[in-house]
């Protein structure tokens, strides 16, 4: 049962399209990943969702209310910022509390769900706590257990884990793959090829407002599978160099990552030697060049031509 | 309480809770202004620090008069003839001078010579002797003993030429002649007919000039510092929590202004009532028409500070142009200078600020004017306040249509 739906969605900033005609739909207790680099249109696509933009054209709805029916639409919705949006000065049942009240819970209801939230996020021992004293980890869960507290059946996670410690992200990671299991639909978006490839049952591609591919992980790698990332460490990589030798190599998808060039090749060990001749003609001095399983990262490079941190 | 008006005060709570956990900024937000106003009061206490400025009314026009006005003049007193002090301004009548003295607390002294004073201008020679009026502040009855000293030592020196012909000039000689009338009981040459301003009592005191400037300029910083929270909620994801939350933008930016009325309003109760426990400004003689005062200066300052916080990008720009404005306000609106000090066309232009309507609305109500003479004041505050409050709205909510991360 399809409990987030959006429809030919449509917004523009002037002359800047934002969002070109987007449709997907979410299911219950599946997590989608919306992936796309800066200003791809990721962000307004969400804040629609949330109903902070209107959009010019389209529809959305959750569990088929549609948002112009913005009262019941927004409670059925949970909306995490990328940003810790908590009073510091506050303490964290005190800020579950505030948020209870804007969804008018209140009294034993309201003591008790904040309970309950605090328990979900691991923070129950520390609510008395002011929010000034947690780790940014913890900041981050109880960030996310505002968005919980009224119970809602859509989970809106904008880049969660931005800045967050590998173990405070596995603890998220744990976290959303619960609240999925528990019949939640969750929609989010992340920089992290790796958070998609473990969390998402499907993902959008998106750029420049639309969707460029879509589906599950095994789906989208097969667009690619003719294809390989070529993964050249070595002296001399730099912008430059790396187009050169893209462009000498047919004018291949490229990108330079942690000091690494990675080019899309079609999947044949005769890449790596012509690779291997045409570096010494671009001033690159290879120390490895290898062959790699064709995965996510790969997929958005092939789609978009870069790489998804640009 | 409906469901708006709920959560317009859950907002508003928020951050009147978040406030009081920080004690520094409680302590930005009361001391400064208690501080400084007590320093200025200390400062410029008493009639001393004033300059001495006399009314003068000539209905006599004739040469004896003229030449008292000289005299006087020559004493170092500022003669005034004219209501805004300009050489072609409207000329003082008995009654504008005493309106002057009654409201404005523009002198402290009027003199009033009346026609026929030419022909007999002195009480030696008898009953024709008409002599002068003499107008005067209530609460400031040394000043009028010092200004008819000095009309007396003013008449001596012109009784001296007609008697003995001799010019009297500055200097020795001068000082001789002046020592010599004040001798000869000097009273007895100009008869003096005194009125205090009886029943329009005026209280200029520092302690009440300041406390009149002083509690709006700090109402004014503590709305741009209340407004710095629409900024910041909007920095860190807050304001888009709330808004994808079943509430408005209008709910978001009446909470905000409800904490910063509170916020004021609490500000004012604090510097009133320090100023009747330290230096015994009588708050409670004029509660009623203090407490309308206090309620539309609030909302003024409320409005300002939620448009000027709409209106910025950044917290550091609300602070720049926050204190550039307030202190260009503050400095036109009496609040670091007396109004009543002020030139005639600087006070018409303090009543483009709020500091100039609050100012003369705590004067009226010291003033003794009561409710009925401050419904000007308040009337011109809150429409401020409904003006800004509905400016601010209009930009906030164009802001968010346009990007909700501010």
């Amino acid at each position: 049962m399809a409990i987030l739906e959006l429809q030919s969605l449509k917004k523009s900033y002037g002359e800047h399209l934002a969002v070109d005609g987007l449709s997907f739909s979410i299911d219950a207790g599946e997590v989608f990943g919306l992936l796309g680099p800066n200003g791809a249109g990721k962000s307004t696509t969400i804040n629609i969702i949330a109903t902070l933009v209107t959009p010019d054209s389209g529809s959305v709805r959750v569990a088929g209310i549609p948002f112009e029916n913005e009262d019941a639409f927004k409670r059925k919705l949970g909306y995490v910022p990328q940003e810790v949006s908590l009073a510091e000065r506050m303490t964290a049942r005190e800020n579950l509390r505030l948020v209870g009240k804007l969804y008018d819970l209140s009294g034993g209801d309201l003591r008790r769900r904040v309970d309950a939230t605090l328990d979900l996020v691991g923070l129950l021992d520390r609510g008395g706590d002011l929010v000034e004293t947690f780790s940014g980890g913890m900041k981050r869960r109880l960030n996310i257990a505002a968005a919980l507290l009224h119970d809602p059946i859509l989970l809106l996670l904008d880049e969660p884990t931005a800045g967050v410690d590998p173990h405070a992200r596995v603890y998220i990671f744990e976290m959303v793959e619960r609240l999925a299991s528990e019949g939640r639909a969750v929609l989010y978006t992340t920089h992290y090829m790796e958070e998609a490839e473990r969390l998402c049952r499907r993902t959008a591609i998106i750029d420049h407002g639309r969707i460029l591919a879509m589906g599950t992980l095994g789906e989208l790698i097969r667009r690619v599978e003719a294809k390989r990332d070529m993964v050249i460490e070595g002296r001399g990589l730099t912008e430059e160099t790396v187009r050169k030798l893209a462009e000498g190599m047919g004018r291949i998808p490229w990108m330079l990552n942690e000091g690494a060039a990675h080019l899309s090749v079609a999947g044949d060990q005769r890449a790596i030697l012509r690779a291997a001749e045409l570096a010494s003609e671009t001033g690159i001095e290879p120390t490895s060049i290898r062959l790699v399983e064709p995965n996510l990262e790969m997929v958005f490079l092939e789609l978009t031509g870069r790489a998804l941190r640009d | 309480m409906t469901r708006s008006l709920r959560i317009i005060w859950i907002l508003a709570m928020k951050h009147l809770r978040v406030l009081l956990r920080s004690p520094a900024t409680l302590a930005v937000i009361f001391l400064p202004g208690i501080v400084l106003y007590s320093i200025f009061t200390a400062i410029f206490a008493g009639p001393a620090a004033r300059p001495f400025r006399v009314a003068v009314i000539d209905q006599d026009e004739s040469s004896e008069s003229r030449r008292l006005i000289a005299e006087l003049a020559a004493q170092k007193v500022r003669v005034v003839r004219t209501e805004n002090e300009a050489p072609d301004g409207i000329p003082l009548t008995e009654e504008s001078a005493q309106e002057l003295i009654r409201r404005r607390g523009k002198f402290r002294v009027a003199v009033v010579i009346p026609k026929g004073f030419g022909e007999a201008p002195n009480a030696l020679v008898g009953e024709r002797h008409r002599g002068v009026t003499v107008y005067y502040d209530a609460l400031e009855p040394v000043e009028a003993e010092i200004f008819i000293g000095m009309l007396q030592m003013a008449a001596g020196r012109e009784f001296f030429l007609k008697m003995f012909g001799a010019v009297v000039g500055r200097g020795d000689e001068g000082e001789a002649a002046v020592a010599a009338t004040k001798d000869a009981e000097p009273r007895m040459l100009i008869k003096v007919d005194k009125h205090d301003v009886v029943g329009q009592r005026m209280k200029i005191a520092s302690k009440h000039t300041f406390l009149a400037g002083i509690v709006p300029m700090f109402l004014l910083f503590s709305a741009v510092n209340a407004a710095r929270t629409i900024l910041e909620a909007l920095g860190t994801g807050e304001m888009r929590r709330l808004l994808a939350a079943p509430l408005r933008p209008g709910h978001i930016l009446l909470g905000e202004m409800l904490f910063s009325f509170l916020l004021a309003m609490m500000q004012c109760c604090v510097m009133y009532f320090f100023a009747w426990l330290v230096f015994g400004v009588d708050i409670w003689a004029i509660a009623g028409g203090l407490l309308l005062l206090t309620l539309a200066t609030c909302l003024a300052t409320t409005g300002f500070g939620v448009m000027i916080g709409s209106f910025c990008k950044t917290t550091e720009q609300l602070d720049s142009l926050g204190t550039m404005i307030i202190l260009a306000m503050s400095a036109i609106g009496g609040s670091m200078v007396p109004r009543w000090i002020m030139p005639e066309w600087m006070q018409q232009l303090g009543l483009m600020t709020i500091n100039g309507w609050a100012y003369d609305g705590f004067m009226a109500l010291i003033q003794g004017f009561g409710l009925r003479g401050i419904l000007e004041e308040c009337g011109v505050l809150l429409g401020v306040s409904v003006l800004c409050a509905a400016l601010g709205c209009m930009i906030f909510n164009r802001r968010l249509r346009l990007n909700p991360a501010g």
